[in-house]
C-alpha cells in the first residue's frame, strides 16, 4: 500500500526530468503515471480514437518523451528545465507530452490513410511530415537518423518487430528464433524475412530523413 | 543494402566473430563506404530496438496502473513490441481485483458515485415512462393538429396505443403517413414561399409525432430493430422529439 501511495505522488517537472535522466525507477514510474493521468483527462478534446488506440498513442508518446530525456534534449540546468537550443521550458512537461501525442496521433491517422483519398490531401500531409519531424527531432544533430529509426520501428509490422526484437534485443540466434516463430520452415526463409524487414525499415527511415533535411 | 553484408555485420555487432575475423572485417569497413553505411544503420536499429524494448518491459511492469483504472469495465490494454495491432485483454478477475491495492478514499468515492448513478438513471427511466403516458393522453399538439389540419386521427392512435392495441395503431399510423406524403406533395406546389415553409414545418411536426407513436407501436408488436432504427432517425432530426428519442434510444439500445 505504501508503494502505491509513493507512485501516486506528483513531483515538479524538474524532479521528473532529473529522476528520469538518472534512471530512478520510482521517478520513471511516477512520470509515467502522471502523464497517463493527464492523457486520460485531456485526450478526448484532441484525439478521436477508441480506447485501445488511445493506449497505443500514449505508449508511443511516452517512449518518445523518455528517449528525449535520456538524450538530454530535455534537461535540467541550474534548476531550470530546458529544451531546444537551451531555451527554458515555457509550458509544463505534460503539455509538451501532449504535443508529442498530437504528432503521434497524426502519424497514426496517416498510417491508416484516414482522409487521404485525394491526391492533394496526401501531398499536403507529406508536407506536414517535414514540420512534424523537425519539431519532434528538435535539431539536425548526428542522432537524427537514430531517432527516425526509433520512430519507424514503432510502426513496423508485428512480424518484423518480433524478428528484430528477438534478434537484436534478445540476441537470439536464427535457430532459436525459428523455435519461437514456427511459421518459418527454414533458416534461409527467416534470414530473408529479416533482411526484408531491415530493407523496408531503411527505406522508410531514409525517405523521412531526406524529407526532414530538405525541410 | 546488400544481403551478403548483413550476416557479417550482425556477427560483428553481436560479438559472434572470432578475433581474426573481427580484425579482417574492421579492415573491410575502412575501405568500403557502403558497408560502413549499412553497419551504421544496423547499429542504429540495434540501439533503437534495445531502447524501445527496455522501456516497454518497464511499462509492462507498470501495467497495474492501467488495471486499477480499467476496473470500471473497460478492457485493459497490454503492451506489445510494436505500436500496431494493439492487443486488448479481459478485465481482471474477481480474485485479481480483490488483491489490487486501492485506497479506502477511492473505494468510498466509488460507492458514492455508484449510488448517484443509480438515482440518475432511475430518475430518467421513470421520467421517460411517466412522460410517455402523458404524451399519449394529453399531448396538446395532437389537439391542434386535429382542428388545424383536418386530421383528428392521432387521438385514435393514442388511444389504441394506451389500450395496447398495437396492430390497429400501426395500421392507423400507416394511413396517416400516407396522408402526410400527400400533404407534402401539395405543399411543395404552393407558390407562396413563406406559406410553404410554414406548412412544411407543421407537416414535419406531424411526421415526427407519428414517428414517435410508431416507435411504441413497433415495440408493441415486437419489431424492436425497426423501432430502434426509427428512433435513431428521430434523435438525429431537429424537433420536439429529438431529446425524447435520444433518451429512449439509449435505454432500449443498451
Amino acid at each position: 500500500m505504501a508503494e502505491t501511495r509513493l507512485y501516486a505522488k506528483t513531483y515538479s517537472d524538474v524532479a521528473y526530468v532529473e529522476g528520469m535522466y538518472r534512471r530512478d525507477p520510482v521517478m520513471e514510474r511516477a512520470l509515467h503515471k502522471h502523464c497517463k493521468q493527464y492523457f486520460d483527462e485531456n485526450f478526448r478534446g484532441v484525439f478521436f480514437v477508441g480506447d485501445e488506440h488511445k493506449m497505443e498513442i500514449f505508449q508511443e508518446s511516452f517512449i518518445t518523451l523518455w528517449e528525449k530525456i535520456e538524450k538530454q534534449k530535455i534537461y535540467v540546468e541550474d534548476g531550470i528545465l530546458k529544451g531546444k537550443d537551451g531555451a527554458p521550458f515555457t509550458g509544463k512537461l505534460t503539455t509538451y507530452f501532449m504535443g508529442i501525442a498530437k504528432f503521434k496521433f497524426k502519424e497514426w491517422v496517416r498510417d491508416r490513410h484516414f482522409g487521404l483519398d485525394a491526391e492533394d490531401e496526401e501531398k499536403k500531409q507529406k508536407a506536414k511530415d517535414a514540420e512534424i519531424y523537425k519539431e519532434m527531432l528538435y535539431d539536425e544533430g548526428e542522432n537524427a537518423m537514430l531517432e527516425i529509426i526509433s520512430d519507424c520501428i514503432s510502426r513496423m509490422s508485428e512480424r518484423c518487430s518480433q524478428i528484430l526484437t528477438l534478434f537484436y534485443y534478445k540476441e537470439k540466434s536464427l535457430d532459436d528464433i525459428m523455435l519461437e516463430l514456427p511459421t518459418f520452415k527454414s533458416k534461409n526463409a527467416l534470414k530473408t524475412e529479416k533482411y526484408k524487414c531491415m530493407e523496408n525499415l531503411r527505406k522508410s527511415a531514409l525517405e523521412i530523413y531526406h524529407r526532414y533535411l530538405n525541410a | 543494402m546488400k544481403i551478403e553484408f548483413q550476416d557479417h555485420i550482425d556477427d560483428y555487432l553481436l560479438g559472434r566473430m572470432s578475433d581474426e575475423d573481427r580484425k579482417a572485417f574492421e579492415q573491410e569497413l575502412k575501405n568500403d563506404d557502403e558497408l560502413r553505411e549499412q553497419m551504421k544503420f544496423t547499429k542504429d536499429v540495434k540501439t533503437a530496438t534495445k531502447s524501445r524494448n527496455e522501456k516497454l518491459a518497464k511499462m509492462q511492469e507498470w501495467k497495474d496502473d492501467y488495471e486499477w483504472e480499467d476496473d470500471r469495465g473497460v478492457a485493459a490494454a497490454r503492451y506489445r513490441p510494436t505500436g500496431s495491432g494493439y492487443e486488448s485483454c479481459t478485465a481482471p478477475s474477481i480474485e485479481q481485483t480483490r488483491t489490487m491495492p486501492r485506497s479506502s478514499g477511492r473505494q468510498y468515492l466509488y460507492w458514492i458515485s455508484g449510488i448517484a448513478a443509480i438515482f440518475i438513471v432511475g430518475f430518467f427511466l421513470i421520467r421517460n415512462y411517466m412522460g410517455r403516458e402523458e404524451d399519449m393522453m394529453f399531448n396538446p399538439s395532437s389537439i391542434e393538429y386535429s382542428t388545424m389540419r383536418g386530421g383528428g386521427n392521432y387521438e385514435i392512435i393514442e388511444k389504441l396505443l394506451v389500450d395496447k392495441n398495437y396492430e390497429d395503431a400501426m395500421k392507423q399510423i400507416e394511413i396517416e403517413e400516407a396522408k402526410i406524403v400527400e400533404q407534402r406533395t401539395a405543399t411543395d406546389s404552393t407558390s407562396d414561399g413563406e406559406r410553404r415553409a410554414y406548412d412544411q414545418m407543421l407537416i414535419q411536426e406531424k411526421a415526427d409525432e407519428l414517428s414517435w407513436m410508431k416507435v411504441y407501436a413497433l415495440l408493441g408488436i415486437g419489431r424492436r430493430d425497426d423501432a430502434i432504427q426509427l428512433l435513431d432517425e428521430l434523435r438525429h432530426t431537429e424537433g420536439e422529439y429529438k431529446e425524447k428519442a435520444d433518451s429512449l434510444y439509449l435505454i432500449i439500445y443498451k
